[in-house]
């Protein structure tokens, strides 16, 4: 594998890129300031071919060219001798731009997605506006991540070829795009995939820009080239509104859901957006009937896609939000009104096989005991509704959700991500797989000797492909989907392996998709979690302080306790402080988990049940604690304090 | 390439006439106590816009570590660091000073904050400069007059501009601070609401301080600090409160805290949030002094308040 | 400006700018991949290094204060005994920091469990604020003072059975 041992400071160029300091406007050109000829600048005009990045379905362009559509958008990229000199010639050179007078706000990217099912036929609008509605709205604010991380993407050209360095969690973007861009075939380009940690999907994208870039001023100069970034993630802004219709009995007869997600300039992935997040919206219990819409809109923000999660958490966040509007008289905790009610198991639909979530009464029930549930929400509501803001800035929330993991069964049909299992002529195993993460492999090797018996615990029998131009493309790491998703295909592949191998003469190979395409249903749901938040607004900041946290989590499959206890608690703190929450000196995370032991079972997707059960549970606690019925994510003492002094919108 | 190029020389004068010499020679030079301010700035690395060619490092000055205490004041070196400063001041520092240190919280920078630092950045980043204006502490400034180094000492207020920042001569030095230690008979309020340096358009630091005597108030001195705008502090202000006498009900407090707000809006513009924040902090101090004022042993020998 | 000192146990003579932060140094000039955060002034905590044996944000240090001393970045560090101490701790107390900020906080746990050790009657409030210089929350309070207390238990023992 090539290395960069032969570098040095003295023999690479160094590139940095100039954002746009100003969103949507015109760009005419640049005031360039006078540079030596040791600086060497790359614009969209100069990139060969298209002046953009392919990623799924969806194009994103390199730099800016003609038109700037969002502030912080790449203009050029600046190469030289030193970080330092480039930094401070970047600092010198300002774009030209000229304002767009048609300023519009964001508007319709595709044909929105509906979806309805139920027994119960839609009622009309004479018979909806009968019947008594519980309405509730939610707003996720398009938030810009950005740690402290730096990294450095090289790229150097070796021989015929090209070696990109870069953290990535999905290579094969990077081979296509960096092959397309420089004409280099893409079996002769080397990917070194740096370790990297991704807390919100910060590597899937913007590597590949980078990436392109540094391979670009590479070939052109035949200097290695290091580029320097941040690491980023960009999520949407999601606006969901739920109305259910009860009937004269008090039956659920009807829940409409309406959720828009403003991706941005430059939208990706949005079909599969949208059929994930219609799995958050479906209700956990029993309606007549339920229609959702889910729109997925354009703008000039910074593109927002993929951010730890595609849509599901905060659709399956404002259903937990929803439940705790549905109890229509204060008598009743909404713990308390969703056991009055016998939900029974939710209808099979094309998006998610039924759910009864009855099953996981008990674990309910221990949480709400734990932290004194029900006493609590009764004693803030009281004292919300007597003494005002006075009396009470408490609030305990509640909410649940169930995972779900991977890309929809629509996706995976036509997805090429697929992995391979051979058994080969030594009787070794032998797995073929772009995927990887240590914790994965370890999962995987204990799949594979359990189903393949005759390699039970003998040494050396598994065999992981190393990493080269033949390497399988099985699709990004994001969404659980290695955990989730590919071991159980690769149980199945591993299964079938077992019974034919004694019949058909070896190597034997079983390619197979990541996500299983043959599903009645766009997901499989894989856990259960409900969590409580327990906080109080800050006299002293106006802060959100979270007090106290106790969840449970219902596992299909567990095989290491520590590890998934130690994951789930790093999600829920993450959760949170995208929320805007801070913790307390003396906060705790009370967590249990219960491991249903399906050997057939999923390993669940923690990230969104953790996700979606604390953005659930911080935003009904903050709802009793400020009294306000929808407060905004993520919140912050600005918008706290605007909210108690009743300067804000909020009703 | 840059380095070498463009690397600030490095001067490390071993005594206070060394550094008068140095700076008189030196053309535009970053005077560097603890650096940790410095350090901590947007654009400190490079040097983006900057007119300095030269850094004088005070770390060597063994005058500026110095500490000494009588009865009545404590008089610091301006190298002594704000950790060392709560260790050494702990059983003589007023408490709003030490809560102060305290508030920066980590080790890890109060070992590399230097009192004369903290008293220097032009837009203050801690709430040191509010507690010990509020303190009447007195400063040492050195600075360069028609050649010659000159050395007065001055209140810490003076350092404050009319635009609330603070403005020292340039080549100027803090070379010390004094401080009254602590008394029985001072009331200490300290505010630290929000994160300089994580949200510092959203931070305010305060300081209260003042002599009670039963229900009044005298020396009274409020100090604010909204950092990324500005310090303000007034003798109107303060007289408000020296006016005043406790235990005041809502209404009083009410106009006071909208006199309060009066006099910054005249000066700054803050956040609604800044302002809520500074009306708790007010609010406090009244809550404090009130029960001050209802407590004191005078009002046990008969009088009442019915 | 040349810098003489001693980095994860190599000397080394450096010619740097003499203002360029130590992060900078580790990161660009001798491609140390434990440090890898420059977070510009928002005191991040992610970049703590030990030097002359207590912890430092490497981002505060400017290079001409570094002649003759001696740095150990997490990259030495992981093979000392006392990262031993500190990843039991972790095991015992059944979670870690996460990637991110797993190099800088054990650096800062160890140097905070050495003053510890100095002086055990440190408030808890004390300890989570020296552990809050670190801005990511994927620890949990409790679990953070748990660890630290281990720490400090284990180098206690260690001492005692030394002596």
């Amino acid at each position: 594998m090539a290395d960069r041992k032969g570098f040095t400071k003295y023999n690479i160029q160094y590139g940095l890129i100039l954002r746009s300091p100003i969103g949507h406007s015109k760009l005419l050109g640049f005031n360039l300031p006078n540079l030596d000829k040791s600086f060497f600048i790359l614009k969209g005009e100069d990139l060969e071919g298209n002046n953009s990045i392919s990623f799924i379905d969806g194009d994103i362009p390199i730099f800016a060219s003609g038109e700037i559509a969002y502030k912080g958008q790449p203009l050029l990229a600046l190469f030289g001798t030193d970080f330092e000199s480039v930094e401070i010639a970047l600092s010198k050179i300002t774009p030209i731009t000229e304002p767009i007078d048609e300023e519009s706000g964001p508007t319709e990217f595709i044909e929105p997605y509906e979806y309805s099912f139920g027994k119960e036929q839609i009622p009309s609008d004479e018979e909806l506006s009968k019947m008594r509605k519980t309405e509730s709205e939610f707003t996720f604010n398009a938030t810009l991540f950005s740690n402290p991380y730096r990294y450095a993407t090289y790229a150097w050209l070796d021989g015929k070829g090209i070696t990109i360095e870069s953290p990535s969690q999905w290579e094969e973007p990077i081979r296509k795009n960096v092959s397309y861009h420089t004409g280099i075939s893409e079996n002769l380009i080397e990917i070194i995939n740096q370790k990297h940690f991704s807390k919100r999907d910060e590597y899937l994208i913007t590597p590949v820009i980078f990436s392109v870039i540094a391979a670009i001023a590479a070939k052109k100069t035949g200097l290695p080239t290091r580029m320097r970034s941040v690491a980023r993630a960009a999520r949407p802004q999601f606006k969901i509104k739920k109305t259910t219709y009860f009937d004269e009995e008090g039956n659920m007869a009807f829940e409409d859901a309406d959720m828009s997600v403003d991706q941005g300039a430059y939208p990706i992935a949005p079909h599969e957006l949208q059929r994930q997040a219609m799995a958050g919206l479906l209700p956990l219990y029993r309606v007549g009937r339920f229609r959702g819409r889910v729109s997925i809109l354009k703008s000039f923000n910074a593109p927002a896609s993929f951010s730890g999660g595609l849509g599901y958490p905060e659709a399956s966040a404002a259903s937990s939000v929803h439940i705790s509007k549905l109890p229509m008289k204060n008598t009743l905790t909404p713990i308390q009104y969703f056991d009055s009610f016998d939900s029974g198991s939710t209808k099979f639909n094309d998006i998610l096989p039924s759910i009864d979530i009855s099953e996981y009464q008990d674990s309910i029930e221990k949480i709400s005991e734990l932290s004194s549930y029900n006493r609590k929400w009764m004693t803030n509501s009281l004292m919300k509704s007597e003494f005002g803001l006075m009396g009470n800035i408490r609030g305990i929330g509640f909410a649940m959700a169930v995972g779900i993991a991977g890309f929809s069964t629509t996706f995976a049909k036509h997805s090429p991500f697929e992995a391979q299992i051979t058994y080969t002529q030594k009787h070794n195993i032998s797995l073929n797989t772009s995927g990887s993460s240590s914790r994965d492999i370890e999962y995987w090797k204990s799949i594979i000797e359990n189903e393949i018996v005759e390699k039970k615990g003998s040494e050396g029998a598994f065999i992981f492909i190393e990493r080269s131009s033949d390497t399988i493309d099985s699709g990004p790491d994001t969404l659980n989907r290695f955990t989730s998703c590919l071991t159980p295909q690769l149980k199945e592949a591993a299964m079938k392996i077992d019974s034919i191998k004694d019949k058909e003469k070896p190597p034997i190979s079983i390619r197979f998709k990541v996500e299983n395409p043959n599903s009645p249903c766009e997901f499989e749901p894989s856990g259960f979690g409900a969590e409580i938040i327990e906080l109080s607004i800050s006299e002293y900041s106006y802060k959100p302080v979270v007090r106290n946290i106790w969840a449970t989590l219902n596992l299909d499959n567990v095989i290491n306790t520590k590890d998934v206890k130690e994951r789930i608690k790093r999600h829920i703190l993450l959760t949170l402080e995208e929320c805007g929450a801070v913790l307390s000196n003396t906060c705790k995370i009370n967590l249990s988990i219960v491991d249903h032991n399906k050997n057939d079972g999923i390993l669940s997707s923690i990230v969104a049940i953790a996700k979606s059960m604390t953005m659930g549970a911080f935003l009904n606690a903050l709802k009793q604690a400020t009294g306000k019925e929808s407060p905004e994510l993520p919140t912050g003492a600005v918008n706290i304090e605007s909210l108690l002094s009743g300067r804000s919108n909020e009703n | 390439m840059y380095e070498g190029v463009s690397s600030p020389i490095i001067h490390r004068p071993k005594t206070l006439s060394e550094f008068a010499q140095t700076s008189q020679k030196a053309t535009s030079p970053l005077i560097w106590s603890g650096g940790s301010s410095i350090m901590t700035g947007k654009n400190t690395y490079p040097l983006i816009n900057s007119n300095f060619d030269s850094i004088i490092y005070l770390g060597d000055i063994k005058e500026l570590e110095d500490f000494q205490r009588n009865d009545r004041i404590a008089e610091f070196g301006a190298m002594v660091n704000l950790y060392d400063l709560a260790n050494y001041g702990k059983n003589v520092l007023p408490s709003i000073l030490l809560e102060a240190i305290n508030s920066i919280g980590v080790s890890i920078i109060t070992k590399r904050a230097t009192l004369g630092g903290a008293l220097s950045i032009v837009n203050p980043v801690t709430s040191i400069v509010p507690v010990m204006i509020a303190l009447n502490a007195s400063v040492e400034l050195r600075y360069m007059k028609k050649k010659r180094f000159k050395n007065h000492w001055i209140q810490a207020s003076q350092l404050i501009d009319k635009n609330g920042q603070i403005s020292i001569p340039p080549k100027g030095l803090i070379t010390k601070v004094r401080v009254g230690v602590s008394d029985m008979s001072t009331f200490g309020k300290f505010l630290k609401a929000g994160s300089y340096n994580r949200s510092p358009e959203e931070t305010v630091f305060g300081a209260f301080v003042t002599h009670v005597n039963q229900n009044t108030l005298s020396q009274a001195h409020l100090v604010l600090t909204f950092p990324t705008v500005g310090t303000y502090t007034s003798r109107d202000m303060d007289n408000i409160f020296n006016s005043l006498k406790f235990p005041i009900g809502k209404d009083g407090e009410s106009s006071l805290i909208k006199s309060i707000s009066t006099f910054i809006d005249s000066s700054f513009s803050i956040l609604p949030l800044q302002k809520a924040l500074l009306e708790g902090f007010i609010e406090d101090i009244v809550g404090s002094l009130n029960e001050i004022a209802l407590t004191e042993p005078n009002y046990a020998k008969g009088e009442s308040y019915e | 400006m040349k810098i003489e000192c001693v980095i994860d146990g190599k000397m080394l003579s450096l010619n740097l700018n003499s203002n360029k932060p130590l992060s900078l140094v580790l990161q660009e000039d001798l491609d140390n991949s434990t440090v890898n955060a420059h977070c510009r002034g928002r005191l991040c905590g992610l970049c703590a290094v030990l030097m002359d044996n207590e912890a430092v944000l490497s981002c505060m240090v400017p290079a001409f204060e570094l002649n003759e001393k001696e740095i150990r970045t997490f990259e030495t560090f992981q093979k000392e005994r006392s990262m031993r101490d500190i990843e039991r701790a972790y095991d015992e107390v059944g979670v870690k920091p996460c990637e991110t900020c797993y190099q800088s906080r054990s650096i800062i746990i160890e140097s905070l469990s050495n003053k510890l050790l100095e002086r055990p009657n440190t408030p808890s409030e004390q300890i989570i604020s020296e552990l809050s210089v670190i801005d990511c929350s994927c620890m949990d309070t409790e679990d953070m003072l748990k660890i630290v207390k281990r720490v400090t238990d284990l180098k206690r023992r260690r001492n005692v059975r030394r002596s």
